[in-house]
């Protein structure tokens, strides 16, 4: 393989991470998005710094501090200067975000009617209204800690809103003045804003912290305020659980949950107006290093700038696309019957309604020909219509099995919740296999019926929850096909623990087969592959990072084969390390629109017999290597051509969409010519939506020719 | 809202079919979806799950409670697969490892407590009978397995079986005690992976000595390999995972050509390359040295190594049953017989015709004496073994005949069954069913009453078998309630009626009370 020395080969993760998380800024500053639009980015933005933080941020810190310089050649990096170059980037993006909003969103809101704004902006008359929710609503929720030797500090909650205030207090008996700090909890029970409407129709919303250290007064009396600042923590949250050594992985987890308040801290943030000798004071406490220390210069967490997003202004949001129903499942009476009929068919959220898969569920659990309903949970979301229609089947005597995958991070708390609730009907629930995390997205429901035992099954990219499915694109396929449903009745087994794995016959399973497989595909279209007939891959996921299959792609795209790829994150490619010639057989989009690009396509050209593969892996090494994955063929015609045209509009998509140029350089949208020109997923649901048209067209009834008169026709004839 | 009604049974609906298979390194399950009269079952799941059982047992004697408790949650777990697809009907077998447990029975009962589940213990015989069925599903066709003379080697942890087919039919079946962990214990000491395959290649030759001196031929087309550390086999040839046929077909030089290229492979890296587990790659090493000597000792040209495992045969069983079919295996239990008479010199003619007169007797008397079809198959083989005996002796033959087929591992006859068999042929001839003869009272009533019956008729049969009568003329009628008459269709001159000729109708009179006469035109 030919390649240019003097460029990068590969990309680090974690820096092309950061980039993709640019690129989601950059959209906060698109003209083209609505402005309450451009909030939500600023809000997405934030809210995946903290979970950067919370988890690769802390790892990295952590091999900064235990992997001995030796070790540094496995990891391709020195996580010391990775760190440096990490928080040196995010510092700079965050002065961007800060800049953004205070420059050109906040006062673009105002203009709109959409006030957030501190106390002192705030008009008298609302401040009376304020002070009045202050002590009804939030004094009794406030609880202030004051720290001097016989208090000590104490543990404070991770992305929890503190207030960090300096007080003068007179001793009673010497009358001496001394210094004390003291830190109150903005209640994470209590909103983050407080909404009001003022007479010519603004909204406003002042921040609870803002209000909150209007009236410190009230709970520090005898005290004089010296200066009371805002901070935030960040704490280490890679809850990494030994499992080989555990035996019950539920009750670890429980456990580990209950010690996030223990663990390191990661980052601080404060408000920049913080004086050095709180600061100081601060970081001491908390043993933060000055590298950890986030000066903000503005409103901290705005991740809850998302709570501002429902003001009732249609014209400052994107125009809303429902979910269409599925054509597949329009007018059968059930959907055994639709998939039977018209399966295999795919279902493409958020553009077609996610109600095809609740429904099947349902179904299943009130029919009394059905079996058994294995179903793998990842995250489910609270009050899940899934869990409800599980728990109904259970308690009707089915047997149901559920994989709860309880370490699906950030949501662990809600998983376990519903697992117990789940187990408590009577399904046999499985939390997951030690050492592997259960990703794959799969449902499998056995039916008795008159030709026999027949099986139904249901496999996706996204997860089984409601509330993404209305954000997240995700591919679904619904099918009865007899190899595909014992293929994931052996999956289920394998998860269960009741069999080894089994051969497939359709299905490619990680840990098992499926990075062979990968590399197998790629090497087979560049062997396959010449100058006259060349080969072909489209790859679209969410990040594409294991460098043992990057090399095959690098490797292929020497041997001629055209490499398309859609990958919405983290991408280690470098198409400047290739050959001129290579470098313009690939070519990278990275999409960030309206919807979290989510579906994972694989498709081979196989020298004009091509396979396609839709699956809930990524190109990472974590997917292939440490959690069960799966792809799932689609062999019928017409559900390819669909493929192909998402594919095609999605390559095509000049508007959001961004070309990979080189090492974690993206070429920019976000001044495009036609702000307003629609990107793939706006052409995307315009397709739909039109097929949708089409089909009801097609079902309803002819009727009589219907003859319209415009007024001055009729006039006429009258 | 309206619930779904669940639709009302039928006689047409199929049938979930479970079969299970407790083995040495693993246990296995296999549902399928069975039609009546339909011969064909659609495989709905199969699942295994690796088991220790076999070391467990070699070295100890017994499966361990540990072992035992893991077992009956593997259990568990089938049976709450079986409820998943509604299973009605399921067989499940033990193989050799349990059969050679102290505590088969504790595990037996653990199991059926957990589970319900009646495990039944199978031996070599019946596990002969089970791999006839499984060989049978994996050949293309049945043509093709009559075509050609196969061994088949069911290697266990501490017996291969060994049965022998001469063109489609069962010449013998014989245990060998040299299982895949047999041998490996009767190693020395602690050897090195390379050290050790030179040191079993001498303990194998020397366990399959006794069936080379055996006086049955080995020479074969072709050696089907079973058991699990057989299937372990299936790794090592890299063009067997992509096929999907159900049988590995290779020739005696590729064969040898991989067990040279394995030989340089430490049992660490044989598990690694092809990923298998520590233990497997250990069984392997013997599996493949008693492959070798069979293949020295045979002559065959091919191996075959079927991917599936009994729970096959179980299924074939089953579908059997369901479709109404004979039981095919019939004939091989009476071709072993006939191959056993054949070894011990005695005349194929005679016993063909006695066997005849047998079956005659048998359906005609059927009123009389309401045996089954399993007694019938239980007669011919008696019929065809009950001059056995003669091969060592003059003298008391009929005594060394129920010697003989007690001893003669006869695959689909049980113990019992076979013991029946050879009380039968002892009461040919000579005195009747006595309480001094221990091996008889030793019986049920039940048990006693088919050898008087059985024996009865192999009495009278063989005497008819001595003249020159022939069975298709022998007419048998009732004439009354109380008497059987039977004309041989022979000249008065032509019929010996002295001696042997009297007994028998003597002792067919006693064990039916009924008067049987000769009656000729």
């Amino acid at each position: 393989m030919t390649m240019k020395h003097l460029e990068v080969q590969y990309v680090q993760r974690d820096e092309s991470w950061l980039e993709f998380n640019a690129r989601v800024l950059e959209e906060a500053t698109d003209p083209g998005n609505p402005l309450l639009e451009q909030v939500k980015f600023l809000a997405i933005f934030s809210s995946n710094l903290d979970e950067f933080f919370m988890v690769r941020i802390a790892g990295i810190s952590t091999q900064a501090q235990e992997i001995p310089a030796k070790l540094y050649r496995d990891i391709h990096y020195i996580p010391r200067e990775l760190k440096e170059r990490l928080l040196a980037r995010i510092r700079e993006l965050v002065g961007k975000q800060y800049d953004y909003l205070n420059a050109k969103v906040l006062p673009r809101l105002t203009k709109s009617g959409v006030r957030i704004a501190d106390w002192n902006a705030l008009p008298d008359n609302l401040k009376k209204v304020a002070r009045k929710q202050f002590e009804t609503t939030v004094l009794p929720v406030l609880t202030p800690i004051g720290i001097d030797p016989s208090h000590p500090f104490p543990l404070l909650p991770n992305l929890s809103l503190e207030l960090l205030v300096r007080l003068n207090c007179t001793d009673k008996a010497t009358g001496s003045a001394y210094e004390r700090f003291a830190v109150v909890e903005v209640p994470p029970v209590l909103p983050r804003f407080l909404r009001f409407s003022s007479a010519d129709g603004t909204i406003w919303f002042l921040p609870m912290e803002d209000l909150i250290a209007h009236e410190l007064q009230t709970l520090f009396q005898g005290c004089e305020i010296l200066e009371c600042a805002p901070f935030r923590i960040t704490r280490d949250m890679d809850l990494s659980i030994d499992e080989d050594s555990i035996s019950d992985l539920l009750t670890e987890m429980q456990i580990a949950l209950q010690k996030k308040k223990d663990r390191r801290v990661i980052r601080l943030e404060l408000d920049a107006r913080m004086s050095d000798a709180s600061r100081k004071w601060l970081m001491e406490r908390l043993a933060v290093p000055a590298e950890s220390v986030f000066p903000i210069s503005g409103m901290l967490n705005l991740k809850s700038l998302f709570e501002t997003t429902s003001v009732p202004h249609p014209e400052l949001k994107n125009e809303p696309l429902p979910p269409l129903p599925s054509i597949a499942c329009a007018g059968t009476s059930s959907m055994f019957a639709a998939i039977r009929k018209n399966g295999p068919f795919l279902l493409h959220l958020p553009y077609e309604s996610f109600d095809p898969v609740v429904r099947l569920l349902e179904e299943a659990a009130d029919d009394p020909d059905v079996l058994a309903i294995k179903q793998t949970l990842y995250r489910v979301g609270s009050n899940s219509p899934i869990v409800s229609a599980l728990i109904r089947a259970a308690r009707q005597g089915k047997q149901v099995t559920v994989l709860f995958e309880i370490k699906a991070r950030f949501d662990e708390a809600n998983n376990i919740q519903r697992a117990h609730e789940l187990a408590e009907a009577g399904a046999h629930v499985v939390y997951g296999i030690a050492g592997l995390k259960v990703h794959c997205k799969a449902l499998l429901i056995v039916r008795k019926e008159k030709a026999g035992i027949r099986r139904y099954v249901h496999l996706g990219t996204g997860n089984y929850n409601a509330s993404t499915a209305k954000q997240y694109t995700d591919i679904g396929c619904f099918s009865d096909d007899r190899l595909l449903a014992e293929d994931v009745s052996g999956l289920f087994n394998v998860i269960t623990g009741f069999s080894n794995p089994p051969p497939w016959n359709k299905l490619v399973v990680a840990p098992f087969n499926m990075k062979d497989s990968l590399i197998y595909w790629i090497d087979r279209e560049a062997r396959l592959s010449s100058e006259e007939n060349p080969g072909h891959i489209v790859i679209k996921a969410n990040a594409a990072i294991d460098y043992e299959v990057l090399e095959r792609l690098y490797a292929a795209a020497e041997h001629n084969v055209k490499i398309d790829m859609i990958i919405r994150g983290i991408c280690g490619l470098n198409p400047k390390c290739l050959s001129p010639k290579a470098a313009a057989n690939l070519r990278i989009v990275s999409i960030v629109d309206r919807f979290l690009e989510h579906a994972r396509i694989y498709r081979f050209r196989n020298n004009g017999t091509p396979e396609y593969y839709l699956g809930s892996a990524d190109v990472m090494p974590r997917n292939l290597r440490r959690r069960i994955e799966l792809l799932f063929p689609v062999e019928d015609a017409e559900l390819r051509k669909e493929l192909d045209m998402i594919i095609d509009m999605q390559l095509g998509d000049k508007r959001k969409g961004r070309l990979l140029l080189g090492a974690n350089e993206y070429s920019e949208t976000a001044s495009p010519k036609k702000p307003d020109a629609p990107g793939a997923q706006r052409r995307l649901y315009e397709w739909y939506e039109k097929r949708y048209k089409k089909f009801m067209e097609s079902k309803s009834p002819k009727k009589g020719r219907l003859v319209v008169y415009r007024d001055q026709e009729r006039k006429e004839n009258v | 809202m309206t619930m779904p009604i669940s639709r009302k049974k039928t006689k047409t609906d199929p049938i979930v079919f479970a079969a299970v298979e407790l083995g040495a390194h693993s246990v296995r399950m296999l549902i399928a979806e069975c039609r009546r009269g339909k011969s064909v079952a659609r495989t709905l799941e199969e699942l295994e799950l690796p088991i220790p059982l076999g070391v467990n047992v070699f070295r100890s004697g017994k499966v361990s409670d540990s072992a035992i408790r893991v077992i009956c949650e593997i259990f568990e777990n089938f049976k709450e697969k079986m409820e998943e697809y509604d299973v009605k009907q399921c067989s499940a077998v033990a193989t050799s490892a349990v059969r050679e447990a102290a505590n088969a029975n504790i595990l037996l009962e653990r199991i059926h407590h957990a589970t319900g589940i009646d495990l039944q213990l199978f031996d070599g015989a019946d596990q002969a009978r089970l791999g006839y069925y499984t060989i049978r599903s994996v050949f293309p066709s049945k043509r093709a397995f009559a075509r050609q003379n196969i061994l088949l080697a069911d290697i266990g942890t501490g017996v291969c079986q060994i049965s022998a087919y001469r063109k489609g039919f069962l010449a013998f079946t014989e245990s060998v005690k040299s299982g895949s962990l047999r041998v490996l214990d009767m190693l020395p000491g602690t050897l090195s992976s390379f050290a050790l395959r030179d040191c079993l290649t001498p303990i194998v030759r020397q366990s399959f000595l006794e069936i080379e001196h055996g006086g049955m031929s080995l020479a074969s087309d072709a050696i089907v390999a079973m058991g699990a550390s057989a299937r372990i086999l299936l790794r090592f040839f890299p063009n067997a995972k992509k096929s999907t046929e159900n049988l590995l077909d290779i020739s005696a030089s590729e064969f040898f050509a991989m067990r040279a290229s394995v030989a340089t492979r430490s049992i660490e890296q044989m598990a690694d390359e092809f990923d298998i587990a520590k233990d497997m790659a250990e069984a392997a090493i013997p599996c493949a040295i008693i492959l070798e000597r069979l293949l020295r000792i045979s002559g065959a040209k091919r191996i075959l190594i079927p991917r599936i495992s009994m729970k096959y045969g179980l299924l074939h069983i089953f579908l059997n049953e369901l479709t109404g079919k004979a039981d095919d295996f019939d004939e091989q239990i009476l071709s072993v017989a006939r191959m056993t008479a054949e070894k011990y010199k005695c005349s194929l003619e005679y016993s063909s015709r006695t066997v005849a007169f047998a079956e005659k007797l048998f359906l005609k008397l059927k009123r009389l004496h309401g045996l089954g079809s399993r007694d019938l198959l239980i007669l011919k083989v008696a019929a065809w073994l009950h001059k056995t005996g003669l091969y060592l002796n003059n003298q008391a033959s009929h005594k060394h005949s129920y010697y003989i087929i007690l001893s003669t591992e006869i695959p689909g006859l049980s113990y019992e069954e076979r013991r029946i068999a050879a009380l039968t042929a002892r009461y040919h001839r000579k005195s009747w069913p006595k309480r001094q003869h221990l091996e008889y009272t030793a019986l049920s009533a039940g048990e006693q009453s088919r050898v008087l019956k059985l024996s009865a008729l192999l009495r009278l049969a063989s005497y008819l078998a001595e003249t020159q009568a022939l069975p298709q003329k022998l007419s048998v009628s009732m004439p009354d309630e109380d008497t059987v008459e039977l004309d041989p269709g022979l000249s008065e001159s032509a019929l010996d009626f002295e001696l042997t000729g009297k007994d028998g109708l003597a002792y067919l009179s006693h064990v039916l009370a009924v008067h049987a006469e000769i009656s000729q035109e």
